[in-house]
C-alpha cells in the first residue's frame, strides 16, 4: 500500500454530525468541537479530497447525518502552523473500522485556539 | 467576590440597564431556551461511542452532570445558553454568548474544568474554571466595554 506525501493544494475533509448530536448552531454557525481531538489520539481524523472516490463516501453516505468541511493543507501547515502537519494515514485491515485508503491526520497540538482556527479557514463541501 | 445570586440580593432590571445585551433573559427563572438545552444536555446520556464517526467517547455522566448544574446556575442569573455540545472526548461544551464574544464552558471528567473565550470566531484567552475565573470571564462577556461598576 502507497503512502502518499498530502500536497498543500489538496484539502482535508472532516465530518460535521447534524443529527444527535447537531454541530450546527441556531444561527447557522458550526461549533469548533468538530476540530477537537481526543485525549492521546495521534492527530485529528479525515480523508485527503484528492483520494476519496465521492463526498457522497466522505459522508459515509449519510448526507442526512453529516455535513463536510473542508481546510486547505496548505493553510494548516503555513498559515496556522504552530507544527501542524497533515500526513497519510490509510486504515487498511483494522479490525473495527472499514477500510479508508483516504484517511488522513492533522497532527500536532490541536488546542482550542487551533481549532477554532481551523474551523475560520474551513468551508462548506456541497454535496448536491 | 462571590458570584453566587438570590432573589434578594440580584436584580436582573440593574444588569439591563448595565448593558442591553441579548445575553440576558427577563425573569430569574429557567427560561423556555435554557430549558431546551438542558433537554439537549439529557438527550446526550443516549450517545455511543463513535457518535462523530471518528471513534468520538462517550459523554461523560460526571460531565454531563456538572453541564446541567451550570446551566441552572447561569438560568439563577438570568443568562441564556446558546449552544451545547459533546467533544470527542467525553466532556460537554455550554455555550454563550452576547454579540461578537462568546464564552465556552467546557466540563469534563478526566482534567480541569475550563473556559475559553473568543472573539469574531478568534480564539482570545482560556482559563481553569473557579469562581474568580467564572466572574471576570462573565464579566468580558457581559460588560465588554468596561463600564459596568456594579458587575
Amino acid at each position: 500500500m502507497e503512502i502518499v506525501l498530502i500536497s498543500n493544494e489538496d484539502n482535508f475533509l472532516r465530518r460535521v454530525p447534524t443529527w444527535l448530536p447537531n454541530l450546527i448552531k441556531d444561527d447557522g454557525s458550526i461549533s469548533s468541537a468538530v476540530f477537537k481531538t481526543k485525549r492521546g489520539d495521534d492527530g485529528l481524523s479525515g480523508d485527503a479530497e484528492s483520494l476519496i472516490v465521492s463526498y457522497q463516501q466522505a459522508v459515509l453516505n449519510q448526507p442526512e447525518k453529516f455535513r463536510l468541511l473542508k481546510v486547505n493543507v496548505g493553510t494548516v501547515r503555513n498559515q496556522i502552523n504552530d507544527g501542524l502537519d497533515v500526513i497519510h494515514n490509510p486504515i487498511i485491515d483494522h479490525p473495527e473500522i472499514q477500510d479508508n485508503y483516504a484517511h488522513c491526520l492533522i497532527i500536532g497540538n490541536i488546542t482550542d485556539g487551533k481549532a477554532k482556527q481551523l474551523l475560520k479557514c474551513s468551508a462548506e463541501v456541497s454535496l448536491v | 467576590m462571590s458570584t453566587s445570586t438570590t432573589n434578594t440580593d440580584y436584580s436582573i432590571e440593574s444588569d439591563m440597564e448595565l448593558n442591553s445585551s441579548a445575553v440576558y433573559s427577563k425573569k430569574n427563572t429557567v427560561s423556555e431556551n435554557n430549558r431546551k438545552h438542558i433537554f439537549t444536555l439529557k438527550s446526550f446520556v443516549n450517545l455511543q461511542s463513535n457518535w462523530d464517526s471518528y471513534n468520538a467517547n462517550k459523554p461523560s455522566f460526571t460531565a454531563l452532570t456538572k453541564s446541567l448544574s451550570f446551566v441552572q446556575r447561569l438560568s439563577e442569573r438570568g443568562i441564556e445558553v446558546f449552544f451545547v455540545a459533546p467533544t470527542p472526548d467525553g466532556d460537554i461544551i455550554i455555550e454563550i454568548k452576547s454579540e461578537a464574544a462568546n464564552l465556552e464552558f467546557v466540563f469534563s471528567e478526566e482534567v480541569d474544568d475550563k473556559i475559553v473565550a473568543s472573539f469574531n470566531g478568534i480564539f482570545s484567552s482560556e482559563a481553569v474554571l473557579n469562581e474568580t475565573t467564572y466572574h471576570a470571564y462573565l464579566k468580558w462577556l457581559i460588560c465588554l466595554h468596561g463600564n459596568c461598576p456594579d458587575f
